[in-house]
């Protein structure tokens, strides 16, 4: 029997289940999934790492590898089974009727091959066309993803472009036989924020001209919002609410999906008003699921004998709008708001950095240079960097990368030392002792959280011996039992059971390896920590139990924190200050409220229009930046924002270094527009009239 | 030890119900992982008959070595009591001198192997954590060089100018071996060297002797255990090829490649060929055993 | 790239000046001995003596050093060619020319009559036995590491361990007692006397099967390795959803990047079946260079021991050279432009 259904639905995937089969036996990644793609509709799938969302991708492409497969249900795109396909049919399809991009461009490019030749082959592939006219559509796909310079990008190998333009290849492949569906998955997690814009205003624009289906899978809320018409949100391997943006994101129902919510932070809250909300516990692996509802074990609306009993259907709430939850009619959300007083602010500075520059210098051997006489080079990785931190606070410092924020952690750590300038900590000036030239005293003082929860601990040593050995080290306490006393209390701060001290890195979840990171940080009571993008690698309802508990540990020792991160959310939650990073040169700096406000940076004011914002009612003005961040070897002498800014305004910026404009309250612009004509700007941010 | 990144969330758990083991208990768990792996567990049988053998040649022998029986010369295996592996053309017992050879073998391999480590790992690791001139000029230099040179030429020379023994074995292939190792514990410095828990341990002060040998050294074992067992079975061959030269051990003692190049004119002889078939079968079967060891061991530890 | 190479260059010549002094030190450190080296265990005190002052022994060791050098690159004459010394020395180039070796004490030749036509026959062997091991390996390499775990890649994986297990004077032995002595098919020594081409190449036969066994297993390893390492990779997958051919997958995408690896691999077989010949040749008595070499070391003839190795070192790191520089043209990740 023909469907009646299958004109109007590209894919149609219906109660399917795919399972791997390992050493360990079966494991059901996604037990039962359903989900129908209207022709020409944007459909955003998202959740957290682990939850199925690749792997329903995958299985659409029909490719799961030797040991995976779909153990029932069924599949149809366009109205055929895509499991009864022979091997010459799924080629036909895969890559004409149905492409992907993927989440690592660098990684899905083969890097021994010219971009050209990898584009060509779609449609030797696919149409048997020739050469030459391949080569023309492929140019002609490549400036419709606006990549500057087509045909010599042609001739590149991928290396050789920013991984921006390798996304738009990827992307241009994949749009060139105008496949009917697009599958994303997390085509811009690799990216940097401000060109992550540009690449989703590319998708909603290639969207609209190709009339293409897409299925965008995130873990980011706000990018969904911008991409998508309709959500689902998936959870250990099951749907657990779906329906329009507007419908989940405003009307939601089930209990995760504000779960999620609520540990997002959001441009508009800070620390003292309002707190994230951890969901408790991890997603439970896939042989283990409990009985009932998967979140159950989660859920702080969990009922003994409701949800823990037999199948949860999926219920419909309203036109289009299914939540799975057995309890949708008791529970109503209501986010928590506190608070709190702001303290901190008049103490006296621990750190007070003064025109602090660090360059490398580059001996380049290349013949050019040698015929030049010019074979020295400077990477100028930060400089002219000045600031002051108070104790008690917290500072941010936020940039893309390439910005300089990692370097001049190196500097204050003391693992490398600065070329100019004074870096006075504790009243000392420390810029130029290396780390092995500190004392004791100085090292204690300052200690750091680092990004990678896999890299953070020795995976040769247990968590005991971790902790212990900074005591030990910092002479806290010095007998074994002391130090093993010492170890447990620091446990308890980080809220982790004192068993886990004999455990070692590979039997801990990422969140808890990061407790541990900051466990260790603390363990010497530093004046000053810095956290390096401690929770950029954690999936969302983790990041805010780490942010949650960085948050207390530094108000409990009253330390210092200078808070590394690229993420503006994360950034304006924690922040009391914040420092914006260009190129290695500080563009602006202020207090959280007003670095949200105008006047702007122009840079600022880019970056927060490129913010993803996982709320439908907010507009942002749309800012976005041409080019790519110029090289810190030998960067532009003025303005090192010149090349890219928005309201340039002659030569003026590319000649001259502007001057620091003190916007009031110790805000401080580094531009030559002034004050007024900054102030002039509408805000990033509107509330959208949500009448309907 | 591997990377964990995507499915972290997913993957913990089980690794958290996994009972903690140290020491000697982790050393039998892995032993017991080796029963997957079918060729693996030929490989340690192998080893572990020759070891055997080596350990109580003594006792399991009837004739010494370089006893000659001038009543039964150029017997075939399993002809006359006594000598059940036959024996040469002097009458000397050749099940003797393989047991005796094994243990040659089996002392002299492993010495050099711990050799060459010691200088390896020393190498490696200052030449990776350090970088700059140590590496370029001191160390991946010097390894450069000795590389390029070819090895049997440079086991030619060592032996020929110093003598053979032992001892000058041991030296030679050191200044072989100890080059390709520095490079491998060079490469796996230079991977973990920029892991934050090394800068951690350098923020807080460690010195470098510490983060060498607590941080990094722990972390690169397992990769270094494979190629041990690799290079034990090379140094097992090397040891048969100087033997077979007339580089070996200096005579009467026994050697396999030594056994080997005495007899091998009789490999086409009928009735005498198992002279020269027997120490080359026991050369060979105690090589594949660490080949196979060491590619089990191999397939573990990129499994788990 | 140029600067690559000149950089390249120099460390070669550094290499080849390194190994000159440590072969020169090692052998001729005790200047006595070199005197009766080069005159034989049957000269006689007075000609000792006339030596001793002729080639003036009783300078540093730097001194002889760089006069052995002199002679070597044409600057000087040999003093052993002097008709005062009634050696009886003679070579046909003269007495003095550009890679002047000296004389052979074993073969009672000039060096440069003796090592060449030695170098010749090895090169042969080798180059027979390259021939056969590269695509041999490849084939296999890429077959096995297409399909990780697949019977045909559990198989020549068991196999490769095997053959590269059994040294070559153990499978030598093994393939004699089967060919020579049980099927009679092969001739059991190949010295290479008979020129008469059928019995040249049944002369032929066992030595390359000895290298090739040894060998192929593991350069097919290598290449297994890194072509399963390569299937694994993202842009592979990113290759098959496009729709390509299975095969167009493979010889395109996959083959291009799973050859970057073992290019280096395989050029070094080069030097090592030249020098690392010396077991086979002497197993089956073969006129080539590794066993020139290996009598030559036994008997103590200096002036062969140091041609034979600087010209080994030189063959290997013109060798290390062109892979290098092959490296960089075949990876465009580090071409340089």
């Amino acid at each position: 029997m023909a469907h009646a259904s299958s004109d109007d639905y590209v894919l149609e995937i219906e109660n399917v289940g795919i399972s791997y089969f390992t050493r360990l036996g079966e494991i059901p990644a996604v037990p039962e999934f359903s989900l129908k793609l209207k022709r020409g509709e944007s459909y955003g799938l998202v959740g957290e790492s682990g939850c199925g969302k690749t792997t329903v991708a995958m299985a659409i492409m029909n490719y799961l590898g030797l040991n995976g497969g779909i153990v029932k249900g069924r599949i149809r795109f366009e109205g055929r089974d895509m499991a009864t396909m022979s091997d010459e049919e799924l080629r036909a399809v895969r890559g004409s009727r149905i492409s992907m991009v993927y989440q690592e461009p660098m990684s899905a490019l083969n890097p021994s091959l010219t971009i050209g030749s990898q584009i060509k082959e779609v449609l030797a592939v696919h149409e048997g066309v020739s050469d030459a006219e391949a080569a023309e559509r492929s140019i002609e796909m490549l400036s419709d993803v606006n990549m500057p310079d087509p045909e010599r990008v042609m001739t590149r190998y991928p290396h050789q472009i920013s991984g921006g333009q390798q996304q738009r290849v990827v992307i241009a492949m994949a749009m060139l036989s105008n496949p009917s569906l697009l599958l994303l998955d997390e085509p811009t997690t690799a990216l940097d924020v401000t060109v992550e814009a540009t690449v989703i205003d590319l998708i909603v624009q290639l969207r609209e001209k190709f009339n293409t289906t897409l299925l965008y899978i995130s873990h980011n809320l706000g990018l969904i919002v911008k991409v998508c018409d309709r959500v689902g949100v998936m959870y250990s391997g099951s749907m657990v609410e779906e329906g329009t943006i507007r419908q989940v994101f405003k009307e939601t129902r089930h209990p995760y999906t504000f779960g999620l919510f609520d540990c997002i932070p959001t441009l508009g809250a800070d620390k003292h008003s309002r707190t994230l909300q951890p969901i408790p516990g991890q997603v439970s692996l896939p042989h283990e699921r409990p009985s009932g509802c998967s979140f159950g074990p989660r859920c702080s609306y969990f009922s003994q004998g409701v949800c823990d009993v037999g199948e949860t259907p999926l219920e419909t709430v309203s036109d289009g709008h299914h939540v799975r939850c057995r309890r949708i009619d008791e529970i109503r959300h209501d986010p928590s708001t506190v608070e709190s007083e702001v303290v901190g602010g008049h103490g006296d500075a621990v750190l007070d950095v003064v025109n602090m520059s660090k360059f490398y210098e580059i001996n380049d051997v290349s013949l050019a240079s040698l015929f030049k006489g010019q074979s020295r080079h400077y990477v100028k990785a930060n400089e002219r960097i000045s600031f002051r931190a108070q104790r008690g606070r917290t500072i941010a410092i936020v940039g893309e990368s390439g910005c300089g924020k990692s370097t001049f952690a190196k500097v204050l750590t003391g693992l490398e030392t600065a070329t100019d300038g004074e870096i006075m900590f504790e009243n000392r000036n420390i810029a130029a002792i290396p780390v092995h030239k500190r004392n004791q005293d100085l090292i204690r003082a300052m200690q750091m959280v680092f990004q990678n929860p896999d890299g953070t601990l020795n995976p040769s040593h247990s968590v005991g011996h971790c902790i212990g050995r900074v005591i030990k080290k910092f002479g806290i306490r010095t007998d074994s039992k002391g130090i093993r006393e010492h170890v447990g209390e620091m446990l308890d701060v980080v809220r982790l059971p004192k068993a886990f001290s004999t455990r070692k890195p590979r039997q801990l979840s990422g969140g808890q390896k990061q407790r541990i990171a900051v466990a260790r940080a603390f363990a010497g009571n530093p004046s000053m920590v810095i956290a390096d993008e401690p929770v950029s690698a954690l999936d969302v309802s983790v990041q805010a139990a780490v942010i949650n508990l960085l948050n207390d540990v530094q108000k409990r020792y009253n330390t210092t924190l200078l808070f590394i991160s690229h993420d503006l959310s994360v950034v304006r939650f924690l922040s009391d200050e914040i420092v914006v990073m260009y190129l290695g040169e500080i563009m602006e700096a202020g207090s959280s409220e007003r670095i949200f406000m105008p006047p702007y940076h122009p840079y600022t004011e880019a970056l927060l229009s490129a913010v993803p914002i996982p709320d439908p009612d907010i507009i942002q003005k749309r800012i976005r930046l041409e080019g790519e961040m110029p090289s810190a070897l030998d960067p532009p002498g003025g303005c090192r924002f010149a090349s890219r800014c928005p309201r340039y305004i002659g030569r003026i910026c590319n000649d001259e270094v502007p001057p620091d404009r003190d916007a009031g309250g110790g805000h401080t612009i580094k531009c030559h527009l002034p004050l007024d004509e900054l102030s002039a700007v509408e805000p990033i941010f509107n509330t959208r009239d949500s009448a309907g | 030890m591997t990377d964990t990144t995507s499915d972290s969330a997913q993957a913990m758990p089980t690794n958290a119900e996994q009972p903690d083991r140290t020491g000697w208990a982790r050393f039998f768990y892995s032993i017991g992982l080796l029963r997957e792996s079918p060729a693996a567990m030929i490989g340690l049988s192998l080893v572990m008959l020759w070891v055997f053998i080596a350990v109580f040649a003594d006792v399991i022998t009837v004739w010494g070595p370089n006893e000659y029986d001038y009543s039964a010369i150029s017997v075939p295996p399993l002809t006359v009591d006594g000598h059940w592996l036959g024996t040469d053309i002097s009458g000397r017992d050749i099940w003797s001198r393989l047991a005796y050879g094994a243990r040659a073998t089996l002392t002299v391999a492993p010495a050099a192997i711990l050799v060459c480590y010691f200088v390896g790992i020393t190498m490696g690791m200052l030449a990776g954590y350090y970088g700059g001139w140590i590496d370029s000029i001191l160390i991946s230099r010097i390894s450069d060089i000795i590389l390029s040179f070819p090895l049997i030429i440079l086991f030619i020379i060592i032996i020929t100018v110093f003598g053979a023994s032992a001892l000058n074995i041991i030296v030679a292939v050191t200044l072989a071996s100890s080059p390709g190792i520095g490079r491998i514990v060079r490469g796996l410095t230079l991977d973990l060297r920029n892991l934050e828990y090394v800068s951690a341990a350098q923020i807080r002060g460690e010195r470098s002797l510490y983060i060498m040998a607590v941080e990094l050294l722990p972390n690169a074992r397992g990769p270094l255990i494979v190629d041990a067992c690799l290079r034990m079975g090379y140094t097992v061959i090397t040891i048969g090829i100087l033997g077979f030269l007339g580089l070996g051990l200096p005579p009467p003692d026994p050697d396999w490649g030594g056994m080997v190049s005495e007899s091998r004119t009789m490999a086409t002889v009928p009735g005498m060929a198992y002279m020269p078939i027997i120490p080359s079968i026991a050369v060979s079967s105690l090589v594949i055993g660490f080949n196979l060891l060491a590619d089990g061991l191999r397939e573990i530890s990129t499994r788990d | 790239m140029a600067l690559f190479i000149g950089k390249r260059l120099l460390m070669m010549l550094v290499t080849m000046f390194v190994t000159t002094v440590i072969v020169f030190s090692l052998l001729e450190f005790t200047p006595g001995n070199v005197a009766s080296k080069t005159l034989g265990p049957y000269a006689t005190q007075a000609q000792k003596e006339i030596l001793y002052n002729k080639l003036n022994l009783d300078d540093s060791l730097v001194v002889r050093y760089v006069r052995w050098i002199s002679v070597l690159s044409g600057i000087i004459k040999d003093p052993v060619y002097d008709p005062d010394l009634k050696l009886g020395y003679k070579d046909s180039r003269g007495d003095q020319y550009f890679g002047n070796f000296g004389w052979s004490l074993k073969y009672r030749l000039p060096v440069n009559d003796i090592m060449w036509r030695r170098l010749g026959n090895t090169m042969i062997l080798a180059g027979i036995a390259f021939a056969i091991i590269v695509p041999l390996s490849l084939v296999f390499g890429v077959l096995s590491g297409m399909r990780e775990g697949s019977a045909l890649d559990r198989s020549l994986s068991y196999t490769g361990i095997t053959l590269t297990s059994i040294p070559e004077f153990a499978s030598a032995t093994f393939l004699l007692v089967i060919f020579v002595l049980m099927l009679g098919w092969l001739p059991g020594t190949s010295n290479m006397q008979n020129f008469e081409p059928w019995s040249w190449a049944s002369q032929m036969v066992l030595p390359v099967i000895v290298l090739v066994l040894y060998d192929f297993g593991y350069v097919a390893r290598m290449v297994r390795g890194s072509m399963v390492e390569v299937m694994t990779r993202p842009y592979i997958r990113t290759a098959i959803l496009k729709g390509l051919p299975y095969r167009q997958v493979i010889l395109k995408h996959a083959l291009r990047n799973a050859l970057i690896a073992p290019f280096t691999v395989i050029l070094l077989q080069i030097p090592f079946l030249i020098t690392g010949v010396v077991v086979t040749e002497t197993v089956f008595s073969y006129p080539g260079f590794g066993k020139m070499l290996l009598e030559a070391a036994l008997f103590g003839d200096t002036a062969l021991i140091e041609a034979a190795t600087l010209i080994a070192v030189f063959i290997a790191v013109t060798t290390q050279l062109v892979g290098d520089v092959g490296y960089m043209y075949i990876n465009p990740r580090i071409r340089f432009i």
